[in-house]
């Protein structure tokens, strides 16, 4: 398989409120190990990363490529 | 994946109350309707173009949509021109590009001579993404790409959108999404996250311009594109149930 990770782009801004947490979630679960996604986002998504700690303990990468003022975007990766 | 805006949020908006809403929002890309308040038009001087092109440019924006007002007018020399000035490509829907006797293939050579492209869109219709990826695969040189017009609130996006991006395959290079922005509380459960997922899975770089769901919601669109703060992030209300990716995703099969 080619190695999208470079590319994959997950904007959640465009998302129905109740359903951004699971959209992220299911594009992780979908994730091979050592794959990655950009999650973009318009606020700091730091209560998602509390919650990926509570159900994804340990299996998770969290890197911030850009925080705002406008734009938030955090490198999500499954190990 | 960007995401973008068309001038159909804002029908009224200036090229530089547009190019304002962009930088506020962090948006990267712009559908120019002919025919809206930005000015912009098949008989606009080169130089108003570049100038247009600058302004936006400053404001972030990396990528333009150009729709003429009427079909007829992308298969024209100031289409060609317009759209080199702008660094645009030009959009048809794909029923008025497959009307007409035999021209796709005559200008979408003159609009890669020229160094722009078309753009063909068409709905939440697999057989039609898969008409227009015929289309454009006769035509050398991949000048012509593909923009899927996607209305939640006219077909849900749940059981359509896999079809779809398999049938549009890798030309697909706009979404125009209806009823997202200020608008998105309204599209819960029609598949719009699952779309956004699956679009991310197959590291799709192309962009995502919302539009309005009617003239009637433009009222709100005119607040929200007037904010750079989000409207919540919906985290205590989450819903798993209403994101399902039950086909499996394997984009290293996906050809033009």
């Amino acid at each position: 398989m080619k190695d999208m990770s470079q590319s994959r782009e997950l904007d959640v801004r465009v998302i129905p409120p109740r359903e951004k947490h699971p959209t992220i979630f299911a594009t992780y679960d979908a994730l091979e190990p050592g794959e990655s996604f950009v999650l973009v986002n318009d606020h700091d998504p730091f209560p998602l990363r509390y919650q990926f700690e509570a159900e994804r303990p340990g299996g998770f990468g969290w890197d911030y490529l850009e925080s705002g003022p406008v734009v938030w975007r955090v490198r999500i990766s499954r190990r | 994946m960007r995401l973008g805006i068309s001038t159909a949020t804002a029908p009224g908006f200036t090229l530089e109350e547009l190019s304002r809403s962009c930088r506020h929002r962090g948006l990267r890309a712009i559908e120019l309707i002919e025919g809206h308040a930005h000015g912009l038009t098949l008989g606009s001087a080169a130089a108003e173009a570049r100038q247009a092109r600058r302004v936006l440019a400053d404001a972030g924006v990396e990528q333009i949509l150009f729709r003429p007002s009427a079909p007829a007018g992308a298969f024209s020399e100031q289409a060609v021109a317009l759209a080199v000035e702008l660094e645009a490509a030009v959009a048809l829907a794909a029923p008025d590009a497959f009307a007409e006797a035999a021209p796709l293939a005559h200008w979408a050579a003159r609009y890669a001579e020229a160094g722009s492209r078309l753009l063909l869109l068409h709905g939440t219709d697999a057989a039609e993404a898969a008409a227009c990826r015929e289309a454009a695969r006769r035509v050398p040189d991949r000048t012509i790409q593909l923009g899927w017009t996607a209305d939640p609130h006219a077909a849900d996006l749940t059981a359509g959108s896999a079809a779809v991006l398999e049938a549009a395959g890798a030309r697909l290079a706009a979404v125009r999404l209806a009823g997202s922005g200020p608008e998105a509380a309204a599209s819960e459960g029609r598949g719009v996250g699952a779309l956004m997922a699956r679009l991310a899975l197959r590291g799709y770089a192309g962009i995502i311009v919302l539009t309005p769901t009617s003239a009637a919601r433009l009222p709100v669109w005119r607040v929200w594109l007037g904010r750079s703060s989000g409207w919540g992030c919906g985290s205590k209300a989450a819903d798993a149930s209403l994101v399902r990716l039950e086909q499996p995703m394997n984009p290293a099969q996906e050809t033009v």
